[in-house]
C-alpha cells in the first residue's frame, strides 16, 4: 500500500501568479491593517495592480514571543495541498527572495511559500520584502 | 578529439553549448515569476518533481528580446551545484566538431564565450555554460546549496 501523502495548510495572500503562501500553523493572529501600529514586513508589491478588495491586514507569524508582523493587501484564503505538491526551492533563487518552497499541483508552479525562518534577517540587495513602519488609519 | 555541442537559437542568433551539460530538451514549460527577482534568474519551472531555477540565457548573452522568456524549447542542464532550465527558441541535434575547428574567441562580444566556430564565415560562439552557471550561483547570495 502506498504511504499516505499528508496534507498541508497554507494561508494564501493575493492571487496567482503573485500569490504568496504562508504556513497556516505559523499564523498566530490576524489584525485589520487599521488596528496595527508598528514595524511590519511589507508583502505588498509596489508595482502590483490594486486588488479589487484593497483592504489591508497584518499577520503575526512565527513563534510566540518572537512573532513577525507581515503587512498584506487583499483577502486571505486557506489552501490545502498534498505535501508532495510542495517542492523545496533551490537556494540560488529561494534564499535571496526569502522563499522556501513552490506549490505545484500536477507539476505546474502555482505560488511560492514564504520562508518564515529568514524573515528577520537583514534585507539584502535581492530581498523583495522590506520592513516598514505602519501607522493606523485616522 | 571532438567536442560534442548542441546548437541553440535565441532570437536570430545561434550559439553552441557543450552537450554534456544537457539533461533534456523540453517544449515551452510553464514558469512562475519570482517577486522582484534579478533579470537573469526570473523564475522557477518544475521538472521531474523538483523546482528548477529558470535562467534567462538571452538576457545574459545580450540577445535583444522583448520581455519575459517565453520560448518554444526549454533545456534542462546540469551544473556543478544542481540543475537549471534555459528557455531557447530552437535546438538542433548534437554535433561532433573537431577541437581544432573551435578557435579561441577573437573578441569578447558574447559573455562566457571562450571559443567559437567559423561556419562558412558565420561565427557561432561556444558558451561556457559551467562558468556562466557557477558565476550566477556565486553572485546570487545563495551561500549554501545551489541551483536545484
Amino acid at each position: 500500500m502506498a504511504a499516505a501523502d499528508p496534507q498541508l495548510k497554507f494561508v494564501v495572500v493575493g492571487a496567482p501568479p503573485r500569490a504568496l503562501a504562508i504556513s497556516a500553523e505559523s499564523v498566530r493572529r490576524v489584525l485589520p491593517g487599521h488596528d496595527f501600529s508598528g514595524v511590519a514586513l511589507d508583502l505588498t508589491l509596489e508595482d502590483e495592480a490594486p486588488a479589487p478588495d484593497s483592504s489591508e491586514h497584518v499577520l503575526f507569524v512565527g513563534p510566540a514571543g518572537a512573532a513577525v508582523a507581515l503587512r498584506i493587501r487583499g483577502e486571505l484564503e486557506l489552501l490545502t495541498v498534498r505535501s508532495s505538491e510542495v517542492l523545496p526551492l533551490p537556494a540560488l533563487v529561494g534564499r535571496p527572495a526569502r522563499l522556501s518552497h513552490v506549490i505545484a499541483p500536477r507539476g505546474v508552479p502555482l505560488m511560492f511559500v514564504l520562508d518564515l525562518s529568514r524573515l528577520d534577517e537583514s534585507p539584502t540587495a535581492g530581498s523583495p520584502w522590506q520592513a516598514r513602519s505602519v501607522q493606523p488609519e485616522i | 578529439m571532438s567536442a560534442h555541442v548542441l546548437p541553440i537559437q535565441l532570437a536570430s542568433s545561434w550559439f553552441l553549448i557543450e552537450a554534456c551539460h544537457v539533461r533534456e530538451v523540453l517544449g515551452a514549460e510553464p514558469w512562475l515569476p519570482i517577486p522582484r527577482a534579478r533579470a537573469e534568474l526570473p523564475g522557477v519551472v518544475v521538472w521531474r518533481g523538483r523546482a528548477v531555477p529558470l535562467v534567462d540565457l538571452a538576457k545574459i548573452l545580450g540577445v535583444e528580446t522583448a520581455g519575459a522568456p517565453k520560448r518554444a524549447r526549454t533545456l534542462i542542464v546540469n551544473h556543478e551545484r544542481g540543475v537549471a532550465a534555459l528557455p531557447v527558441d530552437a535546438a538542433r541535434e548534437v554535433r561532433s566538431i573537431p577541437e581544432s575547428e573551435l578557435r579561441t574567441t577573437q573578441d569578447a562580444l558574447v559573455p562566457y564565450a571562450t571559443r567559437e566556430l567559423d561556419e562558412n564565415g558565420e561565427i557561432v560562439p561556444l558558451v561556457d555554460l559551467g562558468s556562466l552557471l557557477s558565476h550566477l550561483d556565486r553572485t546570487s547570495g545563495a551561500d549554501g546549496d545551489g541551483g536545484g
